[in-house]
């Protein structure tokens, strides 16, 4: 594994996430897959180290299904992404963010939902008090918070409170069939009372429910196979992140999978294509 | 489950134990449906003792659940120690969320 992490520094980033991978990266791919699974392999994110399992990876790289751990690590590269860019020196960022179209992001792991709303049981707001604290994060601060939800134990979605719109986004893989009105008025209970707690009652009269608009959005790509939901809506996080129209083809899904691997191994993103190529 | 933050030990378990012991932690473990474990654990011992132990007792795989403190992940090495953990701290175990298909249900 070591050799191959060494063999991987000259990975060149420059490419797009779409890009077709050439004879030495899918060489390269070959000899991950050989790798024993029992692995482990270490992301270094703002949020601190996440050791990955080889054996979840792999999954990337045989269109399997998408784990929790592979989102969480790969969303904690975009918050990475988001971070430096606006944090990190950037003081012109900081300065004119609300005429950029680039977001300041959040992203929350899949078990904040779960932990929120549990397995259909009632909304518990204690149970996810202390996260926001421990993973110090200003919700007020951010733009846009992301929340990956796994549906029926089978489903990845992506759902996305816009403070600066005061829009809900819903961006499902396959449109149409989940409980929307119902995880985003959640979701937007549970922001209403963080900011109440963090931020005083009369900011969080500031952001009443009835003045969020919930956005369903149905003009994005959408999967036709019965694998890739999760590799979707790290996509959509992607476009999310860098303020870019949501436009992607099944091929490029596949060019992704193997890409969002490297990006993992080596805790570095590729680029996006530009709209208009 | 109502309760929150600060669960009791279950006596069941923690009748065996020796309270005298001042260098170990009482850890609860919740897992999503309102069940939850008490372990005690040395501050120095490495958490994935008490991650492995947890799947054992539940009869299911390591690797099976996956383990936060406040939402950040636990890994193998990190100690009670370097998480800054407190008596009577809390882990939450979910089950690994695992997906990719459609989904055709209402």
């Amino acid at each position: 594994m070591k050799t191959l992490l060494k063999s991987l520094k000259s990975l060149d980033f420059s490419k797009t996430l779409f890009t077709p991978l050439d004879e030495q990266e899918e060489k390269w791919i070959e000899i991950f897959l050989q790798q024993s699974s029992e692995n482990k392999v270490t992301l270094l994110s703002p949020g601190g180290k996440l050791q990955i399992p080889v054996e979840e990876l792999k999954l990337l790289v045989q269109d399997g299904w998408i784990t929790d751990i592979v989102i969480d690590g790969y969303l904690s590269l975009l918050i990475g992404e988001s971070d430096s860019f606006f944090i990190a020196g950037n003081t012109t960022a900081s300065e004119i963010r609300d005429v950029l179209f680039r977001p300041h992001i959040f992203a929350f792991s899949p078990f904040f939902y779960t932990r929120l709303c549990g397995s259909g049981e009632e909304f518990d707001f204690a149970g996810v008090r202390q996260w926001t604290v421990a993973s110090k994060i200003d919700v007020l601060q951010r733009d846009l918070l992301l929340f990956p939800i796994l549906h029926s134990k089978v489903h990845w979605f992506l759902t996305c409170l816009d403070l600066r719109t005061r829009k809900v986004l819903f961006l499902d893989p396959y449109p149409g069939r989940l409980p929307v009105k119902e995880v985003c008025s959640n979701l937007l209970r549970w922001l209403i009372n963080e900011v109440s707690e963090k931020y005083g009652e009369t900011k969080a009269r500031d952001l009443e429910p009835s003045g969020w608009r919930i956005v369903n959005c149905f003009d994005i790509p959408s999967q036709r196979d019965t694998n890739n939901c999760g590799v979707y809506l790290l996509l959509f996080a992607h476009h999310l992140e860098q303020g870019r129209v949501i436009n992607f083809t099944q091929e490029d899904v596949s060019n992704a999978r193997k890409r969002i691997l490297f990006s993992i191994l080596s805790s570095k993103l590729y680029t996006l294509p530009d709209d208009f190529s | 489950m109502m309760e929150g933050l600060k669960a009791e030990p279950s006596t069941a378990m923690s009748g065996s134990l020796e309270p005298s012991d001042e260098s170990k932690l009482q850890i609860t473990v919740r897992d999503g449906e309102g069940g939850q474990m008490t372990f005690r654990v040395r501050k120095s011992t490495k958490l994935k003792k008490l991650m492995s132990n947890y799947c054992e007792k539940q009869g299911v795989a390591y690797g099976t659940y996956r383990f936060t403190l406040d939402g950040k992940r636990i890994n193998e090495n990190d100690t009670a120690e370097t998480l800054q953990m407190e008596d009577g701290d809390c882990i939450d175990a979910f089950l690994y969320q695992q997906g990719g298909a459609r989904c055709e249900s209402e």
